[in-house]
């Protein structure tokens, strides 16, 4: 169904980055991040986590320009032997199914805990992936373009969110600045960058890239944009309810969300535009996971795309249903954390090792 | 694009069964001898009243002549003056003209032809099965003894009504001819608005029996060719025994049979289809109804008016503001009501939550029953409405609409402010523009209500998705039904929910790829 | 026709799912809207302390029906008084004798009475509130001096809710006066208790044949009970020094005759600056306060004139003095307790020595010097200048 000549533009590359990034992050980083910084310094930790997520940026565009037109599942085999490549692009594949179950079972935790409190959790998982499926089915360019009606309604609502919140917002909170000096910013790094962590989609997306040499700008543009709200949210979020407060809150965007009413409105409250943005921001990072994974496991063994698809829905739905609790769900999350690393950072920095040395090689004979 | 596939299949099946069907005439010629030829149409035609075939004696030639026509069909009026009186009557006058006694059959052709008619449209035609289809289309068949073609004059008077204002799509300002059942004046009313030789209308003859002429409208150096081939060929692969509307044409080349939005654009305006054809669409012309259909199309069409584009830039705006913010109550209404009051009362303002909590006390059924009961209620009062004669359709409506509505809320069983959600959606659907997207949109009104009766909110933003999920896969021949939103043309959004001023859109809409995209210079 | 028969499929698949659906669907009419929570201690033979809550319901019928009925009038509210270890267990207990369990949704005002939060840790009590997803954080938070239950069942004439009435007179604070702490929401509260540090809430009292909120009470971070009371000068002077006073009257007298000048305040800025000293720690508190002159008895008064202005302000800015003075004196000296913000002033400014003195603050807050100067302007005396013309 895919016309060949379809081609994702620079913006598009920048929307699905953005999108991929921006996913469970908006209401567990003030938290998660909270936790470990316990200054109001974690704006500070966020602008590094987000130099950092640009350097790994730059090691995988640098390497995806090495193999113009291929996803890693094709050219890690060729890079690094049949075997090796075979377990690694598995070990993505898994990274990205479990990061895919994650988003939908975080989704469906707040959901549980907000607005449907005796509805199975397994029915709501089911009907988001039966969406999910829906979309995921017709391939990237149709993603891609959903992603892009989506951008705008996240970019709007979270905007819109904070806009609200402002009354709220204390900034003497926020104050002093660096006051117990640089480490708690440093201990405050691993989790931001996390929360950034998405990046590795280009290893899959820039073989559908129009300018593949655009790539690296679009990656920077779209690193910044995630920044930037998340950095937004956690000012608002940590200036409304106090350092102190959100590490006590499970969901502390959600609190601050709640806490907004405007007389104005015909819908005083604003959890329900809350929970639209929240659906739609998990909505688009699981897809593209979910995508991730079926074209891989349909790059890998050389098959249809769509069979996969299917296949995959079990997995998926597995994976989501498998941790027992909120706590369960929270370890999940650290997890795939440390599995980002290594998808992120650490297999495209040893390709591209492999890669440079392969070419000084041959340079030589 | 199974679905094509499956549409050749069928084809398939049926190309037997119109060959047999065409058995009737396959390539007979004329022959020279008139009583033969006539027989042949006779048998072909039947003995039918409607048709009439006047023989004659051509004095001058000593020949026999007969002119083949349908009654009504033909204009009567000129066969008389223009062929039958100068056949028969000025013929002999003019001495000049007259050749030697033994004038061979095809020089009186000749002479009948290029010195004797007074028609325009004078045809030669050798084949009696193209014949007959010309004579059921209003021609006049001459046929002359010893001469083994038949002329086909141009004699068409197809019954037609006045041109008059468009009933479905009424405007303040703008053009008041709407077009008519009759596809010669509709093209003319096309031609007169676009005085190009760019334009290019190509015939198309639809419908084994019907023979309904369709043309295909567009602007040669202005439509994206990809367009135009993709019309032709979905057109040529309709093989059906009659069209009766141009519906059956949308429902043969629409992208999507599943879907439940408009894939081509159907008006009554010929203002409406000259601006589109100026945009780069191409216009189908179907003989036989006032709707033409206009496409490729893509979501902004769907709350776009004619009017728009003729009041100045800022009413335009703000009326497309309203109608977009009609088309999102119309869509979201019932079911954000439904699901705000039966699953998250939390999320309305406590004096609303009071009051509704107080309307509805008493009331026998869930708020989805309600919802469901009013909503069926207004559409099956529509329905009465639409198909009633003008005055007693207006009385329906207020019975039904007042009368039952006030009865409804004493008795109790539906709560006010259930009315008035219903009444709001109702008149909110009214005002789109576009008959097509207003039913698209009621349909999946309903499908909302449902999922926000289940999951509430996030049945309805799970629903909401799975459409956004549709637009972004539904084409219109080859483009994207959600552009120019997505993907991103910003230069078209000048024009899509906002109406720029003139001096802003210069250029015609990127999405229809057209080859020269000047529009203000 | 496979499309068809998919999209069939899928149709019957989805809607069998949905076949048990609905499982969260409750019409609104079918739930208590609870709109405000009263909490009161019961003395009891139990070893643990048990407080007995009262929860208010709107009756909508009633409301929405106002202006229609007449006849014998029925309670717009209903009250059920549980004597339950826990509101949530109070709420289960409801559901016995109403038909309508309560819903949280809507909570209003949250009353506990001057006893329980003597007696009882609040954060342990308040549990609940914070935890319960339906209970939203901008419920306001009032301290009664008599029985919470007492409190919400006297009726207003005007809004025939008293949780609701309740509700809106707390709400003007930001308006017309500062004799009332500011509001406190549940997440305040929260933030407050997390970050132990102490705070003040509105207090309501009966008055006459209604209520009134005046006053305050003072929570004590570090023990999470009531430690105390202020009276309204006292508050009005907390809410200078914190700022919070953005409207109220200040009614200064007038030195050389006697009489009164009342001032009202338009705008008013508070700045707590921090010095520390070694070991010493020392506060200076700027005020500047905007206002109109709203009234004022000396007989031969001229504002006209710029000198009786002049002295007008320092008038007032006396009274000012007295009033912060008096806040001060009671909460710094006597009660022990830091509710204006000087600590926040030092972990802001001077995070180091913040670190050091968190712990104990409030045993080394009330060695701290306080340096209060105070500025006022009248920047208008409104219609009339003179009262006669010499």
């Amino acid at each position: 169904m895919n016309s060949s000549n379809e081609k994702i533009t620079f913006i598009q590359a920048t929307v699905v980055l953005t999108m991929t990034i921006i996913g469970v992050g908006i209401v567990t980083l003030p938290r998660v991040s909270a936790e470990e910084v316990q200054t109001p310094d974690i704006w500070i930790s966020m602008i590094l986590g987000g130099g950092i997520s640009i350097v790994v940026a730059f090691f995988i565009t640098k390497l995806c320009l090495q193999f113009k037109g291929m996803t890693i599942y094709q050219f890690s085999p060729i890079l690094v032997g049949k075997w090796a490549g075979f377990v690694f692009n598995l070990f993505i594949i898994m990274y990205f199914i479990l990061v895919a179950g994650y988003q939908a079972r975080s989704m469906a935790e707040v959901l549980r805990a907000y607005l449907l409190d005796k509805t199975p959790i397994e029915v709501v998982i089911i009907v988001y992936i039966a969406v999910g499926v829906y979309i995921v089915i017709s391939g990237i360019y149709s993603i891609v373009k959903l992603l892009q009606i989506y951008f705008p309604v996240v970019l709007v609502f979270i905007l819109l969110m904070l806009a609200l919140s402002i009354t709220n917002v204390d900034f003497n909170n926020l104050r002093p600045v660096l006051g117990g000096g640089f480490i708690p910013v440093l201990k405050g790094i691993k989790p931001t960058t996390l929360s950034l962590a998405g990046i590795e989609s280009y290893l899959i997306l820039m073989a559908y890239m129009h300018q593949s040499k655009k790539a690296m700008k679009a990656a920077a543009v779209g690193i910044f944009i995630a920044l930037f709200l998340y950095i937004l949210i956690v000012i608002a979020v940590i200036g409304a309810l106090t350092v102190d407060e959100v590490r006590l809150l499970t969901w502390p965007t959600l609190e601050l969300v709640k806490s907004i009413e405007m007389k104005v409105l015909l819908l005083e409250r604003f959890e329900s535009f809350f929970i639209i943005l929240w659906v739609i921001t998990t909505f688009t990072s699981f897809i593209m996971n979910f995508h991730f994974a079926s074209l891989g496991l349909s790059q890998v063994f050389k098959k249809a795309y769509k069979p996969f698809v299917y296949g995959l829905i079990p997995f998926v739905y597995l994976c989501a249903m498998y941790p027992e609790d909120i706590n369960g769900v929270f370890k999940l999350g650290g997890y795939i954390g440390n599995m980002a690393i290594v998808v992120a950072g650490i297999i495209p920095i040893l390709l591209l090792i492999i890669a440079f040395i392969r070419r000084k090689r041959n340079a030589k004979n | 694009m199974n679905r094509w596939a499956w549409l050749q299949k069928k084809k398939k099946q049926t190309k037997n069964g119109h060959q047999q069907v065409k058995t009737h005439g396959t390539d007979v010629f004329f022959s020279s001898s008139l009583d033969s030829n006539l027989e042949q149409l006779q048998n072909i035609l039947g003995n039918n009243p409607d048709i009439a075939i006047r023989r004659f004696y051509i004095n001058v030639y000593k020949v026999n002549a007969a002119v083949v026509f349908i009654k009504g069909l033909a204009d009567k009026e000129q066969i008389h003056e223009q062929i039958l009186k100068s056949i028969m009557l000025e013929l002999q006058m003019r001495e000049c003209y007259v050749k030697e006694d033994r004038a061979t059959g095809s020089d009186i052709k000749e002479i009948i032809k290029d010195h004797v008619i007074t028609l325009t449209d004078v045809e030669e035609n050798n084949k009696i099965e193209d014949c007959v289809m010309e004579v059921l289309n209003g021609d006049t068949a001459l046929l002359i003894d010893n001469v083994d073609t038949s002329l086909l004059l141009g004699t068409k008077k197809w019954p037609s009504r006045q041109i008059e204002e468009p009933i479905t799509e009424a405007t303040v300002r703008g053009a008041r001819e709407g077009f008519v059942e009759n596809i010669l004046v509709n093209m003319s009313l096309i031609r007169k608005r676009i005085r190009d030789p760019h334009l290019v209308l190509d015939k198309y003859t639809i419908g084994r029996r019907s023979q309904t002429p369709v043309m295909v409208a567009y602007i040669k150096d202005i439509t994206n060719d990809s367009i135009i081939q993709e019309v032709k060929k979905r057109l040529e692969k309709i093989d059906i025994d009659q069209i009766p509307e141009s519906g059956i044409i949308e429902q043969f080349i629409e992208d999507d049979f599943l879907s439940p939005f408009p894939q081509l654009l159907t008006t009554e305006r010929p203002d409406k289809v000259a601006s589109g054809l100026l945009e780069g669409r191409v216009a189908i012309l179907v003989d036989g109804t006032p709707f033409v259909l206009l496409l490729p199309v893509t979501i902004t069409s769907m709350l776009q008016g004619p009017e728009d584009y003729y009041e100045r830039w800022f009413v335009g705006t703000l009326i497309r503001f309203m109608r977009f913010g009609a088309a999102i109550v119309s869509l979201f209404g019932p079911s954000l009501y439904v699901a705000l009051v039966s699953y998250h009362p939390g999320l309305i303002p406590t004096d609303l939550v009071i009051s509704i909590a107080g309307s509805r006390e008493g009331v026998p059924f869930p708020t989805i029953v309600e919802a469901l009961l009013m909503e069926i209620t207004i559409e099956i009062l529509r329905e009465a409405g639409v198909r009633l004669p003008k005055p007693i359709g207006q009385t329906v409506g207020i019975v039904g609409g007042l009368v039952i509505g006030e009865a409804a809320v004493t008795a109790g069983l539906v709560s006010p402010m259930m009315v008035i959600v219903v009444a709001v959606t109702a008149i909110s659907s009214f005002s789109l523009p576009q008959y097509g997207a207003a039913i698209a949109i009621r349909i999946l009104r309903f499908g909302m209500m449902l999922s926000a009766a289940v999951l509430g909110l996030f049945g309805i933003i799970m629903f909401a998705m799975a459409i956004t999920i549709h637009l972004v896969k539904l084409k219109s021949f080859g483009v994207d039904y959600t552009s120019p939103f997505v993907p991103y043309q910003f230069n078209d959004w000048k024009d899509a929910i906002l109406r720029l001023p003139y001096s802003v859109i210069k250029e015609r809409p990127e999405m229809l790829k057209p080859k020269d995209s000047t529009r203000i210079k | 026709m496979r499309r068809i028969k998919k999209s069939i499929m899928t149709c019957c698949c989805i809607s069998i799912l949905f076949m048990g659906g609905c499982w969260d669907r409750i019409d609104i009419e079918d739930m208590g809207l609870a709109c405000g929570v009263g909490v009161d201690y019961q003395e009891s033979s139990a070893k643990r302390l048990t407080p007995e809550f009262t929860i208010q319901f709107v009756v909508p019928k009633v409301l929405a029906g106002e202006n229609g009925g007449g006849g014998s009038q029925a309670e717009p509210f209903q009250n059920l008084t549980m004597d339950e270890s826990s509101l949530f267990e109070a709420g289960r207990e409801a559901s016995t004798v109403t038909s309508r369990s309560p819903n949280y949704a809507h909570l209003k005002v949250l009353v506990i009475s001057k006893e329980a939060a003597q007696s009882i840790n609040l954060l342990q009590l308040l549990n609940f509130f914070f935890r319960d997803h339906e209970i939203r954080r901008t419920v306001h938070v009032l301290i009664s001096e008599e029985k919470a239950s007492e409190i919400l069942s006297i009726k207003g004439t005007k809004d025939p809710v008293p949780a609701l009435k309740l509700l809106s007179i707390t709400e003007n604070m930001e308006k017309k006066t500062a004799k009332m702490p500011p509001i406190l929401s549940l997440g305040d509260f929260s933030e407050k208790m997390s970050a132990s540090s102490s705070f003040l809430v509105q207090k309501v009292q009966k008055f006459k044949e209604g209520v009134q909120i005046i006053g305050a009470a003072v929570i004590k971070g570090n023990t999470q009970k009531m430690i105390g009371e202020l009276n309204e000068d006292e508050t009005f002077g907390i809410n200078c020094i914190t700022g919070e006073a953005k409207a109220g009257a200040v009614t200064g007298v007038d030195k050389e005759t006697d009489k009164i000048i009342s001032y009202e305040i338009d705008r008013l800025k508070s700045s707590i600056k921090s010095k520390v000293n070694g070991e010493d720690i020392s506060y200076t508190v700027n005020i500047n306060t905007e206002g109109r002159l709203s009234e004022d008895w000396i007989p031969k008064s001229d504002a006209f004139n710029e000198k009786f202005i002049r002295n007008a302000e320092k008038q007032v800015e006396r009274e000012f003095m007295r009033l912060m003075e008096a806040g001060l004196a009671k909460t710094q000296k006597e009660l022990k307790v830091d509710v204006a913000g000087f600590g926040e002033s030092l972990r802001i400014n001077q995070p180091k020595v913040w670190k050091k003195v968190k712990k104990n603050w409030e045993e080394r807050f009330p060695e701290a010097s306080i340096d209060i100067n105070v500025k006022v302007k009248i920047r208008q005396f409104q219609t009339q200048g003179r009262k006669m013309n010499k």
